[in-house]
């Protein structure tokens, strides 16, 4: 490149970053983290995090042992969902199951369950459920309600060839992701969640290497400017940032389904504007911290988890605590997050996300006047 | 030290020491012998190997070939018997510079095996040593740069070592700091120790009482300074006053090879001369017939010149292969 | 052993100057495991509900009125477009469109079917999932009690029903089951990255090298350099302990004992892989970066996060791999469950077994020379 054509303040930021540069392409541990973790992760993510069922393990207690009791149980396992993982005697044994993590839920089929069918009686099933397993126990909840229902109805139709006639049908359109994937909903958040971290993690260990190193002291002995510095910095960071949104979403959209529904140049727009937030914000902890120690377990506390935790990538933010909800307000990722999916999945326009657009622009801004005012050209 | 068995054995042996780097020879076929209570240094510009060689010599690298015997011990198969009888002190600091003095000298002691009343002790006795008493306290990395490195020669010093391995320990000290450092060095070789210092500072080796000198891996002179410069800048040495200095090179330069060299030195010149070519009053003449005012005194060689010397032969018997 | 002492007092002093570090081993867990404990619910609730109620009787009022009356569809007071609900989604204002038609009443009078359309937001499966099955379900049971209440004749003669008991957690509160499981990535992370940081440090500094010409053996070197985070580690699962009684009324149902040993178990395991990154680490920052490219998976394929059951089959052996798989287990058995050492011991043996070698070839590899 000739840089001779180029003011000197624009020189100037050029060579920092065509330093900057060589640092990033000579370290191949730091290279491997910027594309081969988001792949990983995006491939551990896309199938690993799932809240589906699928095969999920159940004891049965049959204490009726008749045609109709074991008919119950093929129909419950025909369609993958639900697992018979132990036969039991007795519904005592049941605890014994769950303590050792065998099984997440038990069925006990009732004596005189088939008696009472052919008497026209109504029976009950007794369901126990691990409660301890979290989202599981919920999910398990749901769907063997819903099969004992369709059971249920089944039973009377064949018994009394009668139907209930509903006055109000319900018509459900599950709109965006008529299947439930998770995948489709956790892809566009890992987007945000690993460039976040890359980001953060890089610039803030790489600068506060050199304020250790006391690089940066010989840095100032030249006639380079602040902004020159954090810009120069900045810039390659910016365009790994970039080819690891690209990456990543070429992964989701070809191994995961996930759809680009909205406008990739407002997608473009929207990452580039929260890349530079969290480049800033990596370069704000090393200018604070100059320390590499401290400034990765600042970056782990102030950006894995938020990201994780706080911006709605798993758990949803109307959930949280009201101080927890306001507090995620401060967190880039949040506003990102929201946009991502919105574009990616719905189709969502600027008139729709501004208010979001706002959120990631004015952390941008702060970070980077934070850093810049932190610079101070004294080595303390 | 007295029931050693090995008294009267060389302190360290080195025969066909070697070690390499992927294809590169760090150290090739060095040998030297060091005397029990001998003062030994070992110079060479950077890179040259010396590093490598006292690493070997402490059981921290594993040679390639040859052998090292430390305290008449084999370094390759017994490491950690070699270790409890040397000190070693690295040209990289090797301090904890959160911890106070004290702390570090007890953590070390701890890890030679000393301890209780023994310890505390010794601790008490090291920081006497090194004239760090008034600072035991203090936070190591708020120590100044030469006073740091007394503490780490303390550190190498807490179990009597009988051989110091000291690898460029002055390393950007200043020069009283660097003083007082060697005299405490050299006071334990009084004692008995034998001391092994690798420098650059050639004022610094004049003290030894052999010097080994390394360049591209290899030990190319090893003698006491006094021997390495009558073998190596053999010759009488003059320094001379005057105001015309590249006019009189040119002319002593044309007396090759009756002058060995010619060298600005202040305003006026060093020369080396064949011995007996000029007397103080020859000189004097000579001079005269270019500038009326020149003056000459009699120099005498350093190591300086030795140094010199032996690298550009080493380059040029480089360059020939 | 005079030495291992020396390196144990050392480590302590140490860490106990560095007051940032001692926050990052003490305060830093317990914040994040209240944070945690809070931030992490899975209850889907205050379902962002909007309804377009072109009917606008009494009656169809009513039917609104129920169906957000116990807060899991929370009504969006808003100026709605009813002839686009579509839009309401799409800008993530609601989560959920209902729409009643127009003459709903007059259908349910005269006994004729009405369809309701529902519109729901499927980007989050769980929350949509939840959404579909929870309206559904509210207009289930209305046509069960408007045909009670008129004794349609031909409704359905009798019932299989469902009777759920829920153990261990009966409310199904979220914190319960995710204390014990921030626990184990809490210990993960503070123990291991402090030990991959404390040796990577010494090797920067040049302090392996002076501690690698005394006769101190490896050994009793590095259990003196790990011996004190593993105290921390213990320091912090009591707080945990506490925290998790006070604070979110997580009950401790099993052995106390089987608790602290578990940990013990768990920290030879994150110990030893913090020794692992640092023998393949030259510097604090190589230490870090591959300590992030272990910690990452290790905590996604653990179970503790999202239920191994869910993961696809070829995924769910190796998480047999993975300690916190075990820990995992083993904290909310015994904590939640009750678990007994008969029932965890396959947990304890996957963990020793881990443990034992991760700790055994770290330290095999862990040269003090440095050749």
């Amino acid at each position: 490149m000739n840089l001779e054509n180029f003011s000197p303040s624009v020189r100037r930021t050029l060579a920092i970053s065509e330093k900057e540069t060589f640092h990033i392409l000579r370290d191949l541990r730091a290279l491997a983290v910027s594309f081969v973790l988001p792949i990983v992760l995006l491939v551990l993510f896309g199938y690993g995090v799932s809240f589906d069922l699928d095969k999920a393990p159940l004891a049965i207690v049959d204490l009726d042992n008749t045609p109709a009791s074991h008919n119950l149980v093929r129909n419950l396992t025909a369609n993958q969902e639900f697992l018979v993982e132990d036969w039991l005697k007795d519904p005592n044994d049941v605890v014994t199951s769950f303590r050792r993590s065998r099984t997440l839920g038990a069925l006990v089929i009732p004596r005189h369950f088939s008696a009472n069918i052919e008497k026209g009686k109504s029976t009950d099933i007794q369901l126990l459920v691990d409660g301890s397993s979290g989202t599981v126990a919920g999910s398990l909840l749901g769907s063997l309600a819903a099969f004992v229902q369709s059971e249920s109805e089944n039973i009377a139709y064949k018994k009394t060839l009668q139907k209930s006639r509903p006055l109000l049908k319900t018509e459900v359109t599950l709109q965006y992701n008529p299947a439930l994937q998770s995948a489709i909903f956790f892809v566009p958040g890992l987007v945000a969640f690993v460039l976040a971290i890359v980001a953060v993690l890089l610039t803030s260990l790489t600068v506060a290497k050199e304020w250790e190193r006391g690089n940066m002291e010989q840095l100032f002995a030249t006639p380079v400017t602040r902004l020159e510095v954090v810009l120069g910095k900045l810039l390659p960071y910016l365009a790994i940032g970039c080819l690891q949104a690209l990456l990543v979403l070429a992964v989701g959209m070809g191994v995961f389904d996930v759809p680009m529904v909205g406008n990739p140049l407002l997608l473009a727009f929207a990452t580039l504007l929260f890349m530079i937030g969290m480049l800033g914000h990596g370069l704000f902890l090393s200018v604070v911290t100059r320390n590499q120690m401290l400034a990765t377990l600042g970056a782990a506390f102030t950006t894995i988890l938020p990201t994780i935790l706080l911006s709605g990538f798993l758990y949803p933010i109307s959930n949280m605590p009201r101080i927890l909800q306001v507090l995620s307000l401060i967190f880039p990722a949040r506003y990102f997050m929201t946009i991502l999916r919105a574009i990616l999945l719905k189709g969502s326009t600027f008139q729709d996300l501004w208010p979001h657009f706002i959120g990631l622009a004015a952390f941008s801004i702060i970070v980077i006047a934070g850093a810049r005012a932190r610079f101070v050209r004294r080595i303390a | 030290m007295s029931e050693n068995p090995m008294q009267n054995e060389n302190a360290i042996h080195v025969s066909n020491l070697e070690r390499k780097f992927g294809d590169f020879f760090a150290v090739r076929d060095v040998n030297f012998e060091v005397r029990r209570g001998e003062f030994f240094g070992y110079l060479g510009a950077n890179g040259a190997g010396k590093s490598t060689t006292i690493r070997m010599l402490c059981g921290l690298l594993a040679p390639t070939n040859g052998t090292a015997l430390v305290a008449g011990i084999d370094v390759a198969k017994n490491p950690n018997a070699v270790k409890r009888r040397i000190g070693y002190m690295s040209q990289k600091f090797s301090l904890y510079p959160d911890l106070p003095v004290e702390e570090n000298l007890r953590f070390f002691a701890g890890a030679y095996g000393l301890s209780g009343k023994t310890l505390l002790h010794k601790i008490d006795s090291i920081l006497d040593e090194t004239g760090l008493t008034n600072h035991r306290k203090t936070i190591t990395s708020e120590l100044a740069g030469g006073w740091q490195q007394r503490v780490a020669l303390g550190n190498s010093l807490l179990h009597n070592p009988e051989i110091l391995f000291l690898d460029e320990p002055t390393a950007g000290v200043d020069p009283a700091s660097r003083r007082e450092f060697i005299d405490i060095v050299k006071h334990r070789v009084q004692q008995g120790a034998t001391a092994f210092l690798t420098t650059h500072y050639l004022d610094e080796a004049e003290f030894c009482e052999r010097v080994g000198l390394m360049a591209s891996g290899r030990l190319v002179t090893l003698g006491s300074p006094q021997e390495l410069k009558s073998r190596h800048v053999p010759g009488d040495f003059w320094i001379l006053q005057t105001n015309r200095a590249q006019q009189i090179k040119k002319q002593l330069l044309n007396m090759r090879p009756s002058v060995f060299s010619a060298h600005p030195y202040g305003k006026g010149l060093r020369v080396r001369t064949v011995s007996g070519l000029f007397d103080h009053n020859s000189l004097t003449h000579f001079l005269h017939s270019f500038d009326a005012n020149a003056i000459c005194a009699k120099g005498s060689a350093s190591l300086d010149d030795v140094f010199h010397t032996v690298v550009k032969e080493d380059d040029n018997t480089a360059g020939e292969k | 052993m005079i030495a291992f002492l020396a390196v144990l007092r050392k480590e302590f002093l140490q860490i106990f100057r560095d007051k940032r570090l001692l926050a990052m081993l003490l305060v830093a867990p317990l914040v994040q495991l209240t944070v945690f404990g809070f931030a992490v619910n899975f209850d889907v609730d205050k379902i962002k509900t909007t309804i377009c109620d072109l009917d606008g009787t009494p009656t169809s009022r009513s039917l609104a009125q129920q169906l957000t009356a116990d807060g899991t569809f929370q009504l969006i007071h808003a100026p709605v477009d009813c002839t686009n609900p579509q839009n309401e989604i799409r800008t993530g204002r609601s989560e959920t469109v209902v729409v009643v038609p127009h003459n709903t009443t007059v259908n349910i009078l005269k006994g004729k079917a009405t369809p309701i359309q529902v519109l729901v937001d499927g980007t989050n499966p769980v929350v949509g999932r939840f959404a579909a099955n929870g309206i559904s379900g509210f207009f289930a049971s209305q046509n069960a009690s408007q045909n009670a209440s008129k004794n349609v004749p031909n409704s359905v003669p009798f019932h299989i029903t469902l009777n759920p008991r829920v153990f261990f957690n009966p409310e199904m509160r979220s914190s319960i089951f995710m204390v014990p499981g921030v626990a184990v990535l809490i210990l993960l992370v503070v123990t291991m990255v402090a030990t991959s940081i404390g040796l990577a440090r010494e090797k920067e500094m040049g302090t392996l090298e002076q501690v690698a010409v005394t006769p101190i053996g490896r050994f009793a070197f590095l259990f003196g350099k790990v011996l004190p985070f593993v105290i921390f580690g213990l320091v912090d699962i009591l707080a945990v302990l506490v925290l998790s009684m006070i604070i979110f009324h997580v009950p401790i149902r099993g052995s106390l004992i089987l608790y602290f040993v578990g940990t013990c178990f768990y920290l030879l395991n994150t110990v030893g892989l913090g020794l692992f990154v640092s023998t393949i680490s030259k510097t604090q920052q190589q230490a870090l970066l591959s300590g992030f490219l272990i910690l990452m998976p290790a905590m996604l394929l653990s179970g503790i996060l999202t239920p191994i059951v869910s993961m696809p089959w070829w995924m769910q052996p190796i998480t047999y791999l993975n300690p916190l798989r075990y820990f995992g287990e083993i904290l909310r058995g015994v904590m939640l469950k009750g678990s007994t050492f008969t029932d965890l011991a396959p947990s304890f043996l996957g963990l020793g077994i881990f443990g034992v070698c991760i700790f055994t070839m770290a330290t095999l590899r862990f040269h003090k020379t440095s050749t």
